[in-house]
């Protein structure tokens, strides 16, 4: 009987095709502990507490990979809202069968090439990003250097076309893998690869050029 | 034999960030053991790959408060399921909308079946055509062992006057009795077709023998 009842009151025990009382999700385990889609399988029955939990984990990459591909702060913020208004705004439509950081990823990829095609793919340097805000005013040189290796590498991004960038971003910055790329970028196995190919090539070929007069003027 | 070492640099990007695999990855492999300018050429795609690795503009975690507070304000009066479940019922509704277009002809003859079905259990006919129905069966064709049916009054025919709810009376016997003794059924309009009835039901009815017989 106890067994009985331990079962019931533990969600993790549950069939996960079953309908589970919200009331024993919630005693049995913290929505920190949950999966994303137990997450979402929460949103879809009506629980939007656990909406703020799926932003918490992934804000930050929305945001990074917003930022690497748009290359300002104002459009990442913006684009990482978005990116979440449309996931709160579809959740009830979503697949639980398929991943939630794949739609996610998705989401916001789009909505950066969007944002470029709207301005006819030119990156811009808010004047945000040049200047350190008061928060990362910290008189660290690890901080410094992280900075301006951030501008150099924005500085490549911007030579590297939206689609080969994405990919870039989502193997290299975030490492996902490549089938992952191809369900996200709705592209097969291969034209990632090429994608990826190209890509890398282009980014050395800028970052060593980025680099060289440095050098230079430091010898 | 041995592979140029432009195919093999080709093949460097692919190679440093292990997206390589089966022979090719063998074949760079074995390259870069014994080719000293390109086993340059890869650490310098791999220095590049690594400082990819550190980019990380993600904002500190105090800006999460704010950003989260942003989205809720933009997410309020948003509510997916009630708006996706007003979406379906919409949808629901232009579906059948959509299939009663194309089939009309069907949608007409249910419509028209209703109709018909509604006035035939409706008192609209009961004033017409029920009175001259059943008349085969009343005393005045012939029929001496058969009882009278006993029908009610149609209640609009009393409703003008305001006297309640229509008396019985049977088939064929005078109605004097079952009025009211302040009616003169000669006057009101709604008495009048009463009569008429009544004397409809004759015509069709009565026997020419007893034909124009008082009552």
């Amino acid at each position: 009987m106890d067994g009985a009842a331990a079962r019931q009151s533990n969600p993790r025990t549950q069939p996960r095709g079953g309908t589970i009382p919200l009331e024993d999700k919630a005693l049995a385990a913290a929505p920190d502990e949950l999966t994303d889609n137990e997450l979402l399988r929460l949103l879809q029955e009506g629980e939007d507490s656990v909406f703020r939990v799926l932003v918490k984990r992934y804000w930050g990459k929305a945001y990074t990979i917003a930022h690497g591909m748009v290359g300002n702060k104002e459009d990442a913020w913006d684009i990482a809202q978005d990116s979440f208004l449309r996931v709160y705004k579809a959740s009830a439509s979503f697949d639980l069968s398929r991943a939630f950081h794949t739609w996610l990823y998705r989401i916001v990829t789009n909505l950066c090439i969007d944002q470029l095609r709207r301005k006819s793919l030119a990156r811009t340097v808010a004047l945000d990003d040049i200047e350190p805000s008061l928060a990362d005013r910290r008189p660290s040189l690890d901080a410094l250097e992280r900075r301006e290796l951030r501008g150099r590498i924005d500085e490549a991004f911007e030579v590297i076309p939206p689609k080969y960038r994405a990919v870039l971003i989502l193997r290299d910055v975030h490492g996902l893998a490549c089938k992952e790329i191809g369900k996200i970028m709705r592209c097969t196995h291969s034209t990632v690869r090429w994608r990826l190919h190209r890509a890398r090539k282009i980014f050395r070929e800028h970052w060593e050029r980025a680099a060289s007069p440095a050098r230079g003027g430091g010898a | 034999m041995s592979v140029p070492c432009r195919e093999i640099r080709e093949l460097l990007p692919l190679y440093v960030g292990r997206d390589l695999s089966g022979p090719s990855r063998e074949t760079v492999s074995t390259h870069l053991g014994a080719c000293t300018p390109c086993r340059d050429e890869a650490e310098k795609t791999a220095r590049a790959l690594r400082s990819l690795r550190q980019y990380d503009p993600a904002l500190p975690e105090s800006e999460f408060g704010r950003f989260f507070l942003e989205l809720r304000g933009r997410c309020r009066g948003l509510v997916p399921h009630r708006q996706d479940r007003t979406a379906r019922t919409a949808s629901v509704g232009r579906r059948a909308l959509s299939m009663v277009r194309a089939n009309r002809g069907l949608a007409a003859a249910v419509c028209l079946a209703f109709t018909l079905g509604l006035l035939a259990s409706g008192d609209l006919l009961v004033g017409s055509n029920k009175a001259s129905g059943p008349a085969v069966s009343s005393p005045w064709a012939g029929g001496v062992n058969e009882r009278p049916v006993v029908r009610s009054v149609p209640s609009r025919l009393f409703s003008p006057v305001g006297l309640g709810p229509p008396p019985a009376y049977r088939v064929g016997q005078p109605p004097s009795s079952s009025l009211p003794e302040n009616v003169n059924p000669h006057d009101g309009p709604a008495v009048k077709p009463r009569y008429e009835l009544i004397e409809s039901q004759k015509a069709i009815a009565i026997p020419a023998r007893l034909r124009g017989e008082p009552y």
